[in-house]
């Protein structure tokens, strides 16, 4: 007895020291001097690199698979190897931020916010100058010019601008054949037209099927509000970002018009100021004909959680105040070499690999992601009837995110001063008045260029 | 009314409490297992469909094959045994300690720290918690896990078993082993060790689940998907933004990750429950 609890305690012991042993020795890049920033361009062979993207598509294993491919591919044909990890969206910021400041980074990584991540990485973390593999990549010529802006500062290119997301009209073609509806509406008078003959009320006058929805979840009415903005005629910023115009007669007239669909001509249900609302879901459960806004993925989640609806379901472009011009809004994002990287020439090497017009072709289409290359969205894979709308879109976009560092801070959510307006009018607040208040905290956000990503 | 009428009514209000208690608590776990067995044409039906028209099993195949489910879960187990070892080597030697030699005011200080440790909102050092863990090298660790895991659940562990000692393990008991010549090492592992099986049972539990259930440092700490403990895995099935998730491989992920905490406690949960209660009336 004496010694099985002298053997128990030393196995105790035992465990506990060798789960503690190999602290702080591994998983640190290896520094070995070689390939040091914007140098080493010889033999990178045997070189390792790490690589973080968000979490695309909803088949968990597409995109890893995606990614060992190509990872595998790349490696036979240069000898280096990329150590990839695939980040969740709730994380994702926190982490991205932690790398900005002095945590762990990778090598290379999917970003956003690219403006203020340079600025609080102050050049010496955060997304580092690549504007020599943007030039070999093919320049302005090969992107479209709302993906750009979100990469350039002041001359230089901190990130290759890789997935655009643009949202585009959501229909269930089914529910259009029912009302008799042979056209697509193409100006807002036509969609109000058309949503009120789609949408269905119970005895009482609720509605249990919206004509159309407004694309919202958790309550989060910014996105949409953009492609208003756009559809409007104006924007959040002007063209050279000096000066917020949402504040115009444009803008409260986008405000307006999102507040009539439910209010005045019930067409969208009052339940999207619930945070449990979710327009996609609303979609899948046959309670509404349209989604004013929604990404390439969409289609994915049909099929995963609405299968029925595939083959009945079509896009659009959105529509507009007159029919023409800009109806919607395009984001996207860069993957950035990180300037803590030691191994800067073999990130390089994988920038442009990824980056190329193949790369991204092999990667989007695996994971339904619109892409920021021309070329690309040239590819049949964008010719389906359900794709082929989101490069129409994507002409008639504007940008989704001002590249200004205090961005992230302006459009913060739930908390920013955008959606706080948002929510505030939505749920019955003069719009006037929220327009003023917000204008003025944006102005002295602008105005004070402290980037807080908080 | 008469005596027999009064039980029965007592009977059934009884019987109502238990019922409607258990539907409250039971009906997301209902909801969930429901949701993996639906066909997916019936996923977001509305109104809902709560009696699906046939039990889909596929999701529970294509589940292992579309996210390492098994290394998930192995990662889980391993970090969440290392976590109640830890915890349970020291809060058993703290909790002892403090139930017999704490004494003088500054020693007391400790335990109302340790008690103050539990008010502290996880996510308030999370930050400086995050840097002292890498640069000491144990972000993507099992073992930078296993400590940020008992950092937090080791308090708790430790008034747990102080409670234990406390009021479960008698001090005659240890005085009539020290008139028998046993030191203080004796009488830890020779009296209080054995008598407090089911106070160790139950703080292993608590270890156990905490490092099961644990979301937020895991998901901060590691980037290397291979080392993915089962809370965190599950958001493979949740896509682009946050949004556009697949409900039912989401929902089979959950069962499945549930199942192993449910039957560790099924076959633990009377430890538990006398581990717990050991103490709560005084004698």
């Amino acid at each position: 007895m004496k010694n099985s609890k002298k053997i128990l305690s030393a196995l105790l012991a035992v465990s506990m020291l060798s789960t503690f042993a190999a602290c702080g020795q591994d998983d640190k890049p290896a520094n070995d001097g070689s390939g040091s920033a914007g140098g080493d361009t010889g033999d990178l062979s045997g070189k390792t690199i790490t690589f973080t993207m968000q979490k695309y598509g909803n088949d968990a294993s597409a995109q890893d698979k995606v990614l060992k491919e190509m990872t595998e591919a790349f490696k036979e044909e240069t000898g280096i190897t990329v150590n990839y990890s695939i980040i969740d969206w709730g994380q994702a910021l926190t982490k991205l931020t932690l790398a900005c400041t002095g945590g762990e980074a990778p090598d290379v990584a999917d970003a956003y916010f690219t403006s203020s991540f340079v600025t609080i990485g102050q050049g010496k973390y955060g997304p580092a100058d690549v504007t020599n593999v943007f030039e070999e990549l093919g320049g302005e010529d090969a992107y479209f010019e709302a993906a750009i802006d979100e990469v350039k500062i002041d001359g230089k290119i901190y990130g290759i601008p890789w997935r655009m997301d643009t949202r585009a009209m959501i229909y269930n073609k089914a529910h259009f054949e029912e009302a008799g509806i042979t056209e697509v509406p193409t100006t807002y008078d036509e969609l109000i037209e058309v949503a009120k003959k789609l949408t269905k009320t119970d005895a009482n006058g609720n509605i249990t099927r919206s004509g159309a929805v407004l694309p919202v979840g958790d309550a989060r009415f910014d996105q949409g509000w953009f492609s208003f903005l756009a559809g409007h005629g104006t924007s959040v910023m002007n063209e050279d970002y000096t000066e917020f115009t949402f504040g115009g007669q444009e803008g409260i007239d986008a405000i307006q018009f999102m507040l009539d669909l439910i209010n005045v001509h019930k067409v969208c249900t009052a339940n999207v100021i619930d945070p449990s609302f979710n327009s996609s879901t609303e979609y899948q459960a046959e309670k509404a004909s349209i989604v004013l806004g929604a990404n390439a993925d969409f289609m994915t989640a049909l099929e995963a959680n609405a299968p029925q609806l595939v083959d009945v379901t079509g896009s659009a472009v959105m529509p507009s105040l007159t029919g023409e011009g800009p109806s919607s809004v395009v984001f996207s994002a860069p993957i950035c070499i990180m300037n803590s990287t030691k191994e800067r020439a073999a990130a390089e090497e994988w920038l442009k690999y990824f980056c190329s017009k193949e790369g991204q072709i092999k990667f989007c289409s695996s994971v339904n992601l619109i892409n920021s290359r021309k070329d690309v969205m040239e590819d049949e894979f964008y010719s389906s009837d359900f794709m082929k709308t989101y490069p129409e879109q994507a002409e008639r976009a504007i940008y989704g995110d001002p590249a200004i560092p205090t961005w992230s801070q302006i459009d913060a959510f739930p908390n920013g001063p955008l959606n706080t307006m948002l929510t505030n009018i939505v749920g019955g607040a003069d719009i006037q008045t929220e327009v003023d208040n917000c204008l003025k905290q944006v102005q002295e956000i602008y105005d004070k260029g402290e980037v807080d990503l908080g | 009314m008469n005596k027999r009428s009064r039980r029965i009514l007592n009977g059934i209000r009884h019987w109502a409490v238990m019922i409607f208690t258990t539907i409250f608590v039971l009906f997301p776990f209902y909801w969930m297992v429901l949701t993996s067995l639906k066909p997916r044409e019936e996923l977001m039906a509305s109104p809902p469909v709560w009696i699906p028209s046939f039990l889909d099993f596929n999701n529970y195949k294509l589940v292992w094959e579309q996210m390492p489910l098994l290394r998930y879960l192995g990662n889980s187990l391993f970090v969440s045994l290392m976590t109640t070892i830890v915890c349970l080597v020291l809060a058993t030697f703290c909790g002892y300690s403090i139930s017999r030699f704490v004494i003088r005011k500054p020693q007391k200080i400790t335990t109302v720290m340790m008690i103050l440790s539990q008010l502290i909102p996880g996510t308030l050092p999370f930050i400086s918690f995050y840097f002292i863990m890498y640069n000491a090298g144990l972000t993507n660790t099992y073992q930078g896990l296993v400590i940020a895991y008992s950092v937090w659940a080791i308090p708790f562990c430790t008034l747990m078993m102080k409670s234990y000692f406390s009021q479960s393990v008698p001090i005659a008991l240890e005085e009539s082993a020290t008139l028998d010549g046993c030191s203080k090492f004796g009488i830890f592992f020779r009296i209080a060790i054995p008598i407090s099986v089911p106070g160790l049972v139950a703080t292993s539990i608590f270890a156990f689940i905490q490092g099961w259930n644990e979301f937020m440092w895991a998901s901060v700490m590691l980037s290397n998907n291979d080392m993915k403990p089962a809370s965190v895995g599950i958001y493979d099935f949740i896509g682009q933004y946050g949004a556009n998730s697949n409900i039912s491989m989401s929902m089979t992920a959950a069962v499945m990750i549930t199942l192993p905490a449910i039957i560790f406690f099924a076959f633990l949960q009377k430890y538990l429950i006398s581990g717990l209660s050991a103490g709560a009336v005084k004698g």
